[in-house]
């Protein structure tokens, strides 16, 4: 959450300020709430298929310390879902209360495919109340199974969310005729060519960073000295989703970059910073690219580099910066620090994950170091760092658009005035409800 | 046709809001005033038991109501946010801190965490139905020009017909509250709860009724095109059978009668939705906008019927199930009186 | 084990390799098979019963 926070002000100061004072302060509010929301998503997302997995294990064996982990995860996974929805609630009235005329305009294009997720997200919401208040109530086997919709809802949610978002940088399903928009198709719309990879990638990173972070919990466990079947079981679940997610991850991203190189160019050559439509293009890891100079410095050139990550040919034309005017371009820092923090973190995460399962493969039992366990505990926050990154780095990518080459993002903004105060009442109170989920969930670790 | 019946869509997610999630709100003001930790324990043990299963569940109402009209009357919901921005914004952090304190309640530690909690749980249930109350009014009075922000951003909301429909929307929410957790004290067979809420039920009723009828005659001076439409035609009938409904609640409660009691007080906020809806028509937002202007196009609202048709087929049988489970006490968590800390009064030594 | 391996190579491939949709959507499911048989395979009870044998003939290592 604070990582979001660092990263929303860095995206503000760079981005250098739109022409009206409110749209800066919107953006920072949207990116913000966005920050907040999404990391519990991955919980939404993933712990539910953990924990309905260890209560599997409960139901083959009978043995008492899987269903007492079960029991456990899923009263987390309730609260953390509380808080999602009013985290969640919060989005849709910013839709509304910042972007009215992206709302006024588009609402009729994608809107039903809110609708869909409204639907998925309540069955989530009945189910896993069902779930967490039937343990005991219901027989076992329809105990587990109302744990089923739960995993399913949580894959539909995300679905219609990302369909939405696949669209902004994909438009499809309407026309404009006179500056105005006609002929919505909503089908046409929510079934788009680029929100394919999106929801893959995000479907893994919920895995990896719900399964990290928790892993990162029983890790501390770990390292003090606990060695019970209860730690032992919840650091084999976590990590097996989490390892074997992390390296078919990086696979999705190279799927990703290529959809990228193909349907965005101009947010493409914002990740690297190039300037020139070139074939042969480098990548540059590292350094910061100066505005004035037009350029990455300080950089380490790899050439041919990004024309192979982009369409696997290192000779490979790449178009550059400078095919679309200066106001159509995103700023580059922010997308290119974005970028490469979240490739570097991947990767990362994705050689803790070739770690663990090779341990498996030739010695079948969780490693011994303790430096596994200590880069697990530091795997989670890093995942969630990741997670941000990524979604900046689209996000940001797409600016200026709101809807790609279509609807600027400006254009979009509330007229209404003192966003200021909005702003910053809005940050007060994440902070304050941050440290109160944070202090709680450190209570529920304690407990064990 | 498409258009009204996505509207009704609309009004019938709102009274399941209204009537659900204020029960939840108003939980949130009895809760503040329950008392110290012998006398308001059993009460807020009740409150805690009867909301833990269906908190969330109640709450997906709004955005299914915000999402409705995103996509079905993009335009007026576009006016609707930027005119109407304080309050729905406020509202907006209410729901933030509701939803917190709510969830963050039974790990509070110590009692000076724990007032904290319940201080910002209830005055958060308070500002929510106030604000969303005052929203309403600003639409139903004409105050909510088409645009983007095109309306007054502070007189749209504190007007003499907002403050009123504010403050109704928050007693109502006491009442129903109190409704239904005699409701639910009587199926858990504590009576002494039981009698604690129906004296609740009965006050805030009462209240509710003479804002109401006070609500009238400000209305009539205030916005005198939704006066007429309240006292004529369709808005006429919907405010009679709500006016007739809220008094036989207030009789069935004073019977004795819990579980009927519900039922009717759950229609007479049904009726007075609907009476609203009927008292603006043809607009969606008087005086400019009619529901055939602010609509969609067909192809859109055909594909929200269709898809929240087939989602329904999920939706309602899942609704019914958690509800037959919560009504037959399946999942009912045990019964007990609770601390300011909401952590059971019994267990206190026990506590690390 | 040798499936699992194998799936994930040819996932890999399919997708690295080739631009169709075909080929996209056999490559995700040969890597979905890889994370969700692995899971099964590794969180298995037998061998995380076995695991308790394992640790308590294992010195404790440091660092």
């Amino acid at each position: 959450m604070a990582a979001g926070l660092v990263v929303a002000q860095a995206l503000s100061d760079t981005l250098g300020g739109g022409s009206q004072p409110d749209l800066l302060e919107a953006r920072q509010m949207q990116a913000l709430s966005l920050a907040v929301h999404i990391p519990l998503v991955c919980f939404g997302i993933a712990f539910p298929a953990m924990f309905l997995f260890v209560e599997g294990l409960y139901l083959r064996t009978g043995d008492e310390t899987f269903k007492r982990l079960a029991t456990k995860w899923s009263k987390v996974a309730l609260t953390l879902f509380a808080v999602g929805v009013v985290t969640g609630t919060i989005l849709s009235f910013e839709f509304g209360l910042l972007w009215p005329d992206f709302m006024a305009t588009f609402g009729n294009v994608f809107g039903i495919a809110f609708a869909l997720e409204g639907i998925s997200f309540f069955v989530e919401a009945i189910f896993i109340a069902i779930y967490v208040y039937g343990w005991q109530r219901l027989s076992p086997r329809a105990h587990f199974l109302t744990g089923v919709p739960v995993v399913i809802s949580g894959f539909a949610g995300s679905f219609n969310v990302i369909a939405v978002n696949g669209w902004m940088n994909d438009p499809q399903g309407f026309d404009v005729v006179g500056g105005r928009v006609t002929d919505p198709r909503p089908w046409d719309a929510l079934i788009n060519d680029a929100m394919w990879h999106e929801l893959i990638h995000m479907y893994l990173a919920g895995y990896i960073v719900a399964g990290f972070i928790v892993a990162g919990v029983y890790s501390v466990a770990w390292l003090r000295g606990r060695r019970d079947a209860y730690v032992r079981t919840a650091l084999v679940v976590t990590l097996s989703f989490a390892c074997l997610a992390a390296p078919v991850q990086i696979i999705v991203g190279d799927w990703a970059a290529r959809s990228v190189t193909e349907r965005q160019p101009v947010k493409l050559a914002a990740f690297e910073g190039l300037v020139e439509t070139e074939k042969g293009a480098p990548f540059t890891i590292g350094g910061v690219f100066d505005e004035d100079e037009q350029r990455v410095r300080w950089g380490i050139e790899v050439p041919h580099l990004l024309s192979l990550l982009a369409r696997h040919d290192p000779n490979a034309e790449i178009t550059g910066l400078e095919s679309v005017p200066p106001e159509d371009r995103p700023p580059v820092n922010v997308v290119r620090f974005a970028f490469q923090t979240m490739v570097a973190i991947g990767t990362f995460l994705a050689m803790l994950g070739a770690v663990f399962f090779v341990t498996w493969l030739r010695l079948r039992r969780l490693p011994h170091s303790r430096w596994f366990y200590r880069a697990v505990v530091a795997a989670g926050p890093l995942a969630l760092v990741a997670l941000i990154a990524g979604w900046i780095t689209t996000e940001v990518g797409r600016q200026p658009w709101i809807v790609y080459e279509v609807m600027r993002t400006e254009q979009a903004v509330t007229a209404a005035d003192g966003l200021e105060v909005g702003y910053a009442a809005l940050v007060a109170v994440y902070l304050v409800l941050g440290s109160g989920v944070f202090w709680m969930l450190r209570r529920l670790a304690r407990q064990g | 046709m498409l258009p009204g019946v996505c509207l009704a869509l609309v009004m019938v997610g709102l009274t399941a809001y209204a009537v659900l999630g204020s029960a939840d709100f108003g939980a949130g003001f009895w809760d503040l005033t329950a008392g110290g930790d012998r006398r308001g324990g059993r009460v807020r043990g009740m409150i805690q038991r009867s909301m833990a299963p269906v908190w969330e569940a109640n709450h997906v109402w709004l955005i299914f109501v915000l999402v409705v009209v995103w996509t079905a009357f993009p335009v007026a919901f576009g006016s609707i946010f930027s005119t109407l921005a304080v309050p729905l914004f406020l509202a907006a952090l209410g729901i933030i801190f509701r939803g917190a304190a709510f969830a963050l309640r039974g790990q509070a530690a110590t009692i000076r965490e724990a007032r904290t909690l319940g201080a910002l749980f209830a005055s958060a249930s308070v500002l929510i139905p106030f604000c969303l109350g005052a929203a309403i009014g600003g639409i139903a009075s004409g105050r909510v020009p088409v645009g983007n922000a095109a309306g007054d951003p502070w007189s749209s909301w504190l007007n003499p017909t907002s403050v009123l429909i504010g403050a109704i929307g928050v007693v109502t929410g006491a009442h129903l509250s109190a409704v239904f957790l005699a409701g639910d004290s009587r199926r858990a067979g504590l009576e002494d709860l039981v009698a604690a809420f129906r004296a609740r039920a009965l006050g805030s009723g009462v209240l509710a009724g003479v804002l109401a009828l006070a609500g009238l005659l400000v209305v009539r001076s205030d916005a005198r095109e939704l006066f007429d439409g309240l006292t004529s035609g369709a808005g006429l009938a919907c405010v009679l059978v709500s006016g007739a409904a809220g008094v036989g609640t207030l009789a069935l409660v004073a019977a004795g009668r819990h579980e009927p009691a519900r039922y009717v007080a759950a229609l007479s906020v049904a009726a007075i939705v609907a009476g609203w809806a009927f008292a603006q028509s043809p607009h969606v937002l008087p005086p400019d906008l009619t529901l055939d202007e602010a609509a969609a196009p067909d192809a859109t609202l055909a594909a929200v019927l269709a898809g929240l048709g087939v989602g329904a087929l999920i939706l309602v049988p899942s609704l019914v199930l958690l509800y037959r489970l919560v009504l037959r006490g399946v999942l009912d968590q045990r019964f007990e009186p609770l601390d300011q800390r909401f952590t059971p009064l019994d267990r206190e030594e026990r506590r690390p | 084990m040798r499936w699992l391996l194998a799936a994930f190579v040819a996932g890999v491939v399919l997708m690295v390799a080739f631009e169709h949709v075909v080929t996209r959507v056999l490559g995700l499911l040969c890597l979905f098979g890889f994370i969700v048989g692995g899971v099964f395979l590794i969180a298995d009870p037998v061998a995380l019963g076995k695991q308790e044998e394992g640790m308590a003939d294992e010195p404790r290592t440091g660092g």
